[in-house]
């Protein structure tokens, strides 16, 4: 299903007619598609996530490396995960059900970055860092106001670009989006009346948590660089 | 001129996004975010016991304050090697050198009240008296037996009765025979009741004395602060879960000093008991909470435990809980196992065991057999009838098929007696006595048992 409509993306921006003369930009803009495999202590179930980057390429450097700087942005919707918070009881008459209880919860992340990409031919390997925030948006129902947080992130990763044209490729990347000051516990969505104060142990103890966190991302990202026709050399700043 | 085609690019550019989100969506759980976790607990009602008998007695004193006389009633059985014990303390001396605390001795009487039925509807008591030498022989106790102590200042080796206040009445497997010192906040007996009330001055020439009194159920200390009657259960919740069952307390009652809690499993229709154990402080620490009486412990307040639990497992205990009538939390002598059916068992919080416990795990059996021609008739419609095997009153009706087969698909456990009835005869030719037995499920609960049976008609 998700191959099928990123062929159907990608048909759609290659359908542009070439006519003249292709200018490319100094920009390159990326849509990823991609998993988010959180950190066992994020008490966060992988969840797939959309995102935006645009890297501005400062020029050449020598054996063919190229720096650029940009900005990125991802959101995903993870649902936490319920066996990592306190179970609830929930009584019925002369019956008490045991229950997990999980939220959906909104995640953005935002920052600048930097690229640094090694022209070899059609396949560029790139390597990128950088820093900016996340946010965290939780259930305004199941928490009965609308919270949220933000917090300090870092990434790091690397990838392949594979150039179809002059302006298109495909770019396969990884990274690890670092989460700082994370805060487990702001995720729970139980209330202390309602938590299971009988059996105990109906779970196994949750996983460990840390309040810095290495959540591994990766992506399918198609990249475009948006240009003009024109005669050689009026190159877009 | 230069050419731009934005637009096109930007849509396109729109579109692909638009898309990686729908990809994504496609994905996304859907899943309701509370999901049920197991087997669901079958509550237990819990609630203090009603009729619960502590340990108590009285005390009279002589108008000379050399002669007392102590009564006790109600103590529960001690385990091997345990002594009940009476001692005098002064609450007054709270200094570091000087002895507040005498052990006592004296005469002796027991007096065992035993019923013996004269007719059908009318029965008369008798009582026998003992009489041994010395407190420390009271080893065993019920609500029949009344143990009556007399102290006089000779046995005190030149001290006095009305040198003290209190009598404490404590369990103990070591005898104290000499003197000794108690601290301020030292948890000492179960029993206590004072006689003097002292004005606090040095002199007890200005103090009064109660001739009479009633003992109270309770931790004593010289700090009369930090006494504790004993009042009450607390609150508490609980239910069976699978083959476990979990009982929470909160603010559970420090146990005097020499007691501790147990629960148990009563049969009140066959008087079997099983005992579950003593309490446990909350998963994950479980520590063991037999020395509550005395323990010092963060788990607990300077009078109560804040939170603690009872944990047990029907296969550890080979049991299945729905053989049982009645859930019982009982204060009982450490060290021993009062079983419930005793007189004078000390019961503190109890439970009817609900019918669900029973309905839901126990699903019931069936009666399945055939029926075969001596004469090679036909068998299709015999009737098979399972009735009571005491009353003959039929409860189930099935056929026979065409082959004799028939089945009860449910029965419930317990005895039957299965007729067969040929066709077209009105008085059954075979019968058989069978039992639907309970059997253990692969889950743990009780099931009913599937009984063949052949029976044959002429």
């Amino acid at each position: 299903m998700r191959s099928a409509l990123l062929v159907a993306g990608a048909v759609l921006l290659g359908a542009a007619p070439a006519a003249a003369q292709i200018v490319p930009s100094k920009w390159d803009v990326g849509t990823h598609i991609g998993l988010t495999r959180f950190d066992k202590g994020a008490a966060l179930k992988d969840a797939p996530f959309v995102g935006l980057d645009g890297t501005y390429r400062l020029g050449s450097r020598p054996a063919g490396a190229v720096l650029g700087v940009g900005f990125t942005f991802a959101a995903s919707r993870p649902q936490t995960r319920g066996d990592q918070f306190p179970v609830v009881s929930l009584n019925v008459g002369d019956t008490t059900f045991l229950e997990t209880v999980a939220q959906n919860v909104s995640l953005l992340q935002y920052g600048a970055q930097a690229m640094l990409s090694f022209a070899t031919g059609r396949v560029h390997p790139y390597l990128f860092g950088g820093g900016g925030f996340y946010t965290m948006f939780l259930d305004s129902r199941q928490n009965e106001a609308n919270r949220n947080f933000t917090k300090p992130m870092a990434i790091g990763g690397g990838g392949v670009d594979l150039a179809v044209s002059e302006t298109i490729g495909f770019r396969l990347e990884a990274r690890d989006l670092y989460m700082r000051n994370y805060d487990r516990n702001r995720l729970d969505p139980t209330v202390s009346y309602s938590r299971d104060q009988l059996v105990f142990n109906a779970l196994p103890l949750p996983d460990k948590t840390s309040s810095a966190l290495h959540n591994l991302q990766m992506s399918l990202v198609f990249s475009y660089i948006p240009s003009r026709r024109g005669q050689p050399g009026s190159q877009t700043p | 001129m230069t050419m731009f085609n934005p637009g096109r690019r930007l849509a396109a550019l729109g579109a692909a996004l638009v898309l990686s989100a729908a990809a994504a969506a496609c994905n996304n759980d859907i899943n309701g975010p509370a999901k049920v976790l197991g087997d669901p607990i079958l509550n237990l009602s819990l609630g203090p016991a009603g009729n619960a008998v502590m340990p108590g007695g009285s005390y009279t004193l002589s108008a000379n304050k050399d002669t007392l006389t102590i009564t006790l009633t109600n103590l529960p059985p001690l385990p091997a090697n345990s002594r009940y014990q009476v001692l005098l303390v002064d609450s007054q001396t709270v200094d570091s050198t000087t002895n507040n605390v005498r052990p006592v001795s004296g005469r002796l009487i027991t007096q065992t009240r035993a019923k013996q039925p004269v007719t059908r509807d009318s029965a008369i008591f008798t009582t026998r008296t003992d009489t041994t030498l010395a407190a420390s022989s009271i080893t065993v106790g019920d609500t029949n037996r009344t143990f009556t102590l007399r102290v006089v200042n000779a046995d005190l080796g030149g001290d006095a009765i009305a040198n003290y206040s209190h009598i404490l009445v404590t369990v103990t497997s070591a005898l104290v025979i000499a003197p000794g010192r108690l601290e301020r906040v030292t948890r000492k007996g179960f029993l206590v009741a004072r006689f003097r009330d002292a004005k606090g001055t040095p002199s007890r020439t200005d103090d009064t004395f109660a001739l009479s009194g009633s003992f109270t159920f309770g931790s004593w200390t010289i700090n009369a602060s930090t006494r504790q009657p004993f009042s009450g259960p607390g609150s508490a919740r609980g239910g069976f879960r699978g083959t476990n069952i979990y009982v929470t307390f909160n603010s559970l009652i420090r146990p005097p000093e020499g007691f501790q809690y147990a629960a148990w499993l009563i049969d009140d229709r066959t008087g079997r008991q099983v005992r579950l154990g003593t309490l446990v402080t909350p998963f994950p620490d479980l520590q063991s909470l037999a020395n509550f009486d005395v323990d010092s412990g963060s788990f607990r307040t300077s009078g109560a435990i804040v939170q603690s639990q009872l944990r047990a497992n029907a296969d550890s205990l080979g049991v299945v809980f729905d053989d049982f009538t009645r859930f019982a939390l009982l204060l009982e002598p450490k060290g021993s196992s009062t079983p419930p059916s005793s007189a004078s068992a000390i019961f503190v919080v109890t439970a009817a065991i609900p019918q669900s416990v029973s309905s839901r795990h126990s699903a019931p059996g069936q009666v399945s057999g055939t029926v075969t021609s001596g004469s090679g008739a036909s068998v299709t419609g015999t009737t098979l009838i399972l009735a009571n095997p005491t009353t003959a009153q039929a409860l189930l009706v099935a056929n026979a098929d065409a082959t004799g087969k028939f089945l009860f698909r449910v029965v419930n456990v317990g005895a039957y007696k299965l007729y067969a009835v040929p066709p077209g005869s009105a008085t059954p030719s075979d019968s058989a006595s069978i039992t639907v037995g309970k059997i253990r499920a692969a889950d743990g609960s009780s099931v009913g048992d599937t009984v063949r049976v052949t029976l044959r008609i002429p």
